[in-house]
């Protein structure tokens, strides 16, 4: 991904956008009115009114970067941060609590020994965000490097730690993320480790910087260009910009609604880092899903939830604002319970259209969508219905009566092992998805069945005022958790940490009491 | 005594899904306050006799007809006051009986808290003791592990040592899947070889969980037989000197009524049909009817039989439909003789009179020994004690040998991860979320993540 493309590309986008005005400023006040967020207040005194604002804060929101000694009171390198914006939530009423991110050091492309590395070529077949897409960027891909630390990078490391302000200076109080830890951490935390791998990336097709990836460091600068000189062909590299960690506030994300609403402000709107995640995607996601509310709200429309059998944004979000966050929060598909349903082939058939229906999606793209998915259904019956007249394809045998759908369950045979059995000939990105769709077909029925056992609580609605209080039979944690999350549905209720069946259980013969449905009750 | 601050609790005691009748009973210092306000009879309650009722809610509207009995402290089966409502079978109406009471100030009992009082109230003998104390202990635990608490010792120990192998694996596969770079991919052969330990653990903890029920339930046995074979006295017999812990239901309509004893120090459940009499209009398919459902309950049938009598078709019948399950034959009446055709026939039964002591010796042997199918009962060993336990075992055991199925048939390794996982939240009783975060705590503290 060449980055100057890709941020020219989407300013184009932005900037092409009717009804859309972007304007530049440092936001430093909210305007409250009876609990409704109303506008903001911008450093040079200038004023915007709105009903509905999404922050986005990133790691600006009282941003400070460590290195070395040097604290510096910045976002990102050389970016101001937003002080008065953290004061004014926090005169609102937000907590806010500390996390902690970090960078590695860029290097010039020109100073590297190739020679000395592993190349990592580029994916032949390189998978796209999303079928609507039709090509990659013009341009060739890149390949990244593979070189790794030795024992001198991790001399280095030990003898200067006293200077690092993770762990000698100790001025870093934010929570970094675990799965992105800092060359010290590594070095540190999995002392056993005899080398740590180190991929050096370029981030474009002009630029002369090469990113240092698994690199992350905030020790002082010449340390760093010490420690860099440590990795078999970085030996004479030149260090175009030394890494660094960041320090910013976020304010906990069970202070908010599935819309990404705040509970105590309407029409306020977080998402990104403010929320404690961590990473690209998740970002995107939270600004798409609270943009798309703040939208609706606007138009007093319904809101748009996602649930977690639907798509990795329902997990994410129901993560963060049932269970909160202690450290920056990455997705993972171990996260995803029905991740066998959440697939990347199938994101289109799930999510586009929803899509349609939030106006997101434009006929060109719904027409391209419907033409895939027709095209889907006609080679899956195809499949289905097609005998093998040969009883042997690879290592498979197969017995008279059995259909390319068969075939293609097995594990061992790909699409490409049939293509020649579908006339006229598949497109080769179908063929690949219908096989995927038949391999998963058992695990996706039996992930079915449990959704839709589980859909009763999920979809059992609490109602808003509920009054925990009056119910003794619950616990007194119970009690106490609910009355301040007042989760929306049972299903919520049940994974509110803490919290135990039985509380649920009770909660939930008082919502139904009078329905005429068989809710199971625990029996003693 | 429990101390006089432990609260009314409630429970369906009946088996989840639908019956002919479902009983909500409920124990504690506020019962009579709870039938004050939700059960309407025309003549007052009456110490254990049950009473036609119009079964409210809290605000007086109706729920369901059926019938109230009220225990007196101490004589009931907790101990404590006691009312059971026996009301239509539909769980619907149970809910709503059970939801009411805990409108009126109720709380839920935990899986085997009526049992608890019981043991806590002095109503079980000494020889069950060791065995419910046990019980209580892993009750204890479980909750404790609700909260991801730590416990030791016993099932939890051994419940953790299975999760914790597990885990182990899940991490791995998790790992490998997110951060292939990092992870390398575990060795399938190999994955199955250390599977294999942990589902055998697991079985074992299962077969002796079914050992685990007996002590939270009791022991099953129906005694069944024709009339006049001697049902009632050899009830009587065994009850013996257990009365005082019995809660006797007289004049019930009821099918079948169940006292608890403890043989040998087994709690057993006696599922008699003898108080019920036999009205000569009633339909011989009554009685079967009655019989079956008997049965339906019990681990053990004890098939009670005139011995000094040639079999008659009706005994003829019982012993043809108990055949292949644990049963005893017990030939009663052997002071007035016992024919041969018995004897030729069923020689592993056991001749005797309820008279007699040695005969009633024989006959607790024999359940005690029916029960543990031979294996001596210990107290010791971990059982999977709740419900909760055996169905997250069971739960566990069937995701793990879909996990064995997808490696064997060598499908994408995401397959065999996600059966994994659900064994593992399984069998930490948390939901899966909660399991996924273990899970990522666990690969991050294993394996140096992160570029």
């Amino acid at each position: 991904m060449d980055k100057p493309a890709y941020g020219n590309l989407a300013t184009a986008l932005l900037q092409s956008q009717s009804n859309l005005a972007i304007v530049q400023g440092l936001v430093e006040e909210l305007i409250v009115e009876d609990g409704a967020v109303r506008g903001v207040v911008c450093a040079g005194g200038e004023l915007y009114r709105a009903r509905r604002i999404v922050l986005a804060t990133g790691t600006f929101l009282g941003g400070k970067s460590f290195c070395g000694s040097v604290v510096r009171a910045e976002g990102r390198f050389g970016e101001p941060p937003a002080r008065g914006l953290a004061d004014a939530l926090r005169r609102l009423g937000f907590p806010t609590a500390r996390l902690k991110t970090g960078t590695p050091p860029r290097i010039d492309r020109r100073s590297v020994n190739y020679e000395e590395m592993t190349r990592q070529p580029p994916s032949s077949h390189p998978l796209l965000f999303s079928y609507a897409s039709e090509r990659t960027f013009a341009g060739p891909q890149l390949p990244c490097y593979l070189t790794q630390t030795n024992a001198r990078t991790h001399a280095l490391v030990r003898e200067n730690l006293a200077q690092s302000p993770l762990y000698g200076l100790d001025l870093i109080r934010g929570i970094g993320p675990r799965y992105c830890p800092s060359i010290e951490d590594k070095v540190v935390k999995f002392a056993h480790n005899p080398t740590h791998q180190i991929f050096i990336e370029p981030e474009g097709w002009d630029e002369p910087t090469l990113y240092v990836g698994g690199f992350s460091t905030s020790l002082p600068a010449e340390i760093q260009v010490e420690m860099l000189h440590t990795l078999p062909g970085l030996e004479a590299c030149s260090v175009l910009r030394a890494g660094y960690a960041v320090e910013y506030d976020m304010v906990p994300p069970t202070e908010l609604l599935e819309t990404l609403e705040t509970r105590r402000i309407a029409g306020l709107y977080h998402c990104g880092q403010l929320n404690g995640t961590s990473g690209y995607e998740e970002a995107a996601a939270q600004g798409l899903i609270a943009g798309i509310n703040a939208a609706r709200a606007a138009r007093g429309e319904e809101p748009l939830r996602l649930s977690r059998a639907q798509a990795y944004i329902g997990v994410l979000i129901d993560d963060l604002v049932t269970r909160g966050v202690d450290e920056p929060y990455r997705m993972l598909t171990s996260r995803a319970e029905h991740r066998v349903i959440l697939r990347h082939d199938n994101a289109d058939l799930r999510l586009t259209p929803v899509g349609r229906e939030m106006g997101l999606v434009d006929d060109r793209a719904w027409e391209g969508f419907r033409r895939r998915r027709e095209a889907l259904g006609r080679a899956r019956r195809h499949a289905e219905k097609t005998r093998i007249t040969d009883e042997r394809i690879g290592e498979e045998r197969f017995s008279a009566g059995s259909t390319i759908a068969d075939a293609l369950r097995r594990p061992s045979l790909e699409f490409g092992d049939v293509a020649d059995r579908f006339h006229p000939r598949l497109d080769e990105e179908i063929g690949e998805r219908v096989a995927i769709e038949l391999k998963c077909e058992g695990y996706v029925r039996r992930q079915e069945l449990a959704i839709e056992k589980a859909a009763k609580s999920e979809n059992a609605t609490i109602p808003s005022d509920f009054d925990y209080q009056s119910i003794a039979a619950l616990s007194a944690e119970g009690r106490e958790k609910f009355a301040s999350r007042r989760p929306r549905t049972l299903g919520v209720a049940g994974r509110i940490p803490g919290i135990t069946p039985s509380d649920v259980a009770i909660v939930g013969l008082f919502v139904h009491k009078g329905r005429r449905e068989n809710i199971p009750i625990p029996t003693a | 005594m429990l101390d006089g601050s432990s609260p009314t609790i409630v429970a369906v005691a009946t088996p989840p899904g639908k019956g002919a009748i479902a009983i909500v009973r409920a124990s504690g210092p506020s019962v009579l306050e709870l039938a004050r306000r939700l059960v309407q009879t025309k003549s007052p309650l009456r110490r254990r006799v049950a009473t036609y009722a119009r079964i409210v809610d809290e605000s007086g509207d109706l729920l369901d007809h059926g019938l109230a009995i009220f225990f007196e402290a101490p004589h009931s089966y907790t101990g404590e006051d006691m009312l059971e409502l026996q009301i239509h079978g539909s769980p619907v109406v149970a809910r709503e009986v059970v939801r009411a009471m805990l409108a009126c100030g109720a709380a839920l009992a935990e899986p085997g808290e009526f049992t608890r009082r019981a043991f806590f109230n002095g109503k079980m003998g000494l020889h069950a003791a060791a065995a419910v104390a046990d019980l209580i202990d892993a009750q204890t635990r479980s909750a404790a592990r609700a909260a991801l608490a730590n416990f030791d010792s016993g099932l939890a120990h051994e419940v953790r040592a299975v999760r914790s192998a597990l885990a182990t694996i899940v991490q791995e596969l998790e790992g490998t899947i997110d951060f292939p770079d990092e992870v390398p991919e575990p060795d399938r052969g190999g994955l199955k070889e250390r599977l294999a330990p942990i589902r055998g653990r697991l079985e074992r903890l299962r077969r002796d969980g079914e050992l685990g029920k007996i002590v939270r339930e009791g022991l099953g046995v129906a005694i069944i037989g024709p009339p006049n074979a001697g049902k009632s006295s050899l009830l009587n017999a065994l009850l013996g000197m257990q009365r005082a812990i019995v809660s006797e239901i007289p004049g019930t309509t009821r099918d079948t009524i169940e006292e608890s004893v403890v043989v040998d120090g087994v709690p057993v459940r006696l599922i008699d049909t003898a108080g019920i009499r036999a009205h000569a209009d009633r339909l011989e398919a009554q009685g079967i009817a009655r019989t079956e459902r008997a049965l339906e309950g019990a681990a053990i049938a004890l098939v009670v039989l005139d011995g000094s009598e040639p079999p008659g078709p009706g005994a003829r019948q019982l012993l043809e439909r108990t055949q292949g399950r644990p049963r005893i034959v017990f030939l009663n009446k052997a002071d007035l003789g016992t024919d041969q055709a018995f004897a030729e026939e069923w020689p592993d039964a056991i001749a005797g009179s309820v008279r007699d002591a040695a005969t009633l010796e024989k006959l607790r042997h024999a359940i005690a020994s029916a029960g543990w199918n031979d294996e001596r009962f210990d107290a010791t060993r971990p059982h999977l004690a709740s419900l909760y336990e055996f169905e997250a075992a069971d739960a566990a055991l069937a995701a793990l040998a879909r996990a064995g199925e997808a490696l064997d048939a060598g499908e994408a390794i995401d397959f065999a991860a996600t059966e994994l996982a659900h064994a593992f939240s399984q069998l930490g009783h948390v939901s899966e979320q909660v399991a996924a975060e273990e899970i990522v705590t666990g690969i991050f503290s294993r394996f140096c993540i992160g570029k």
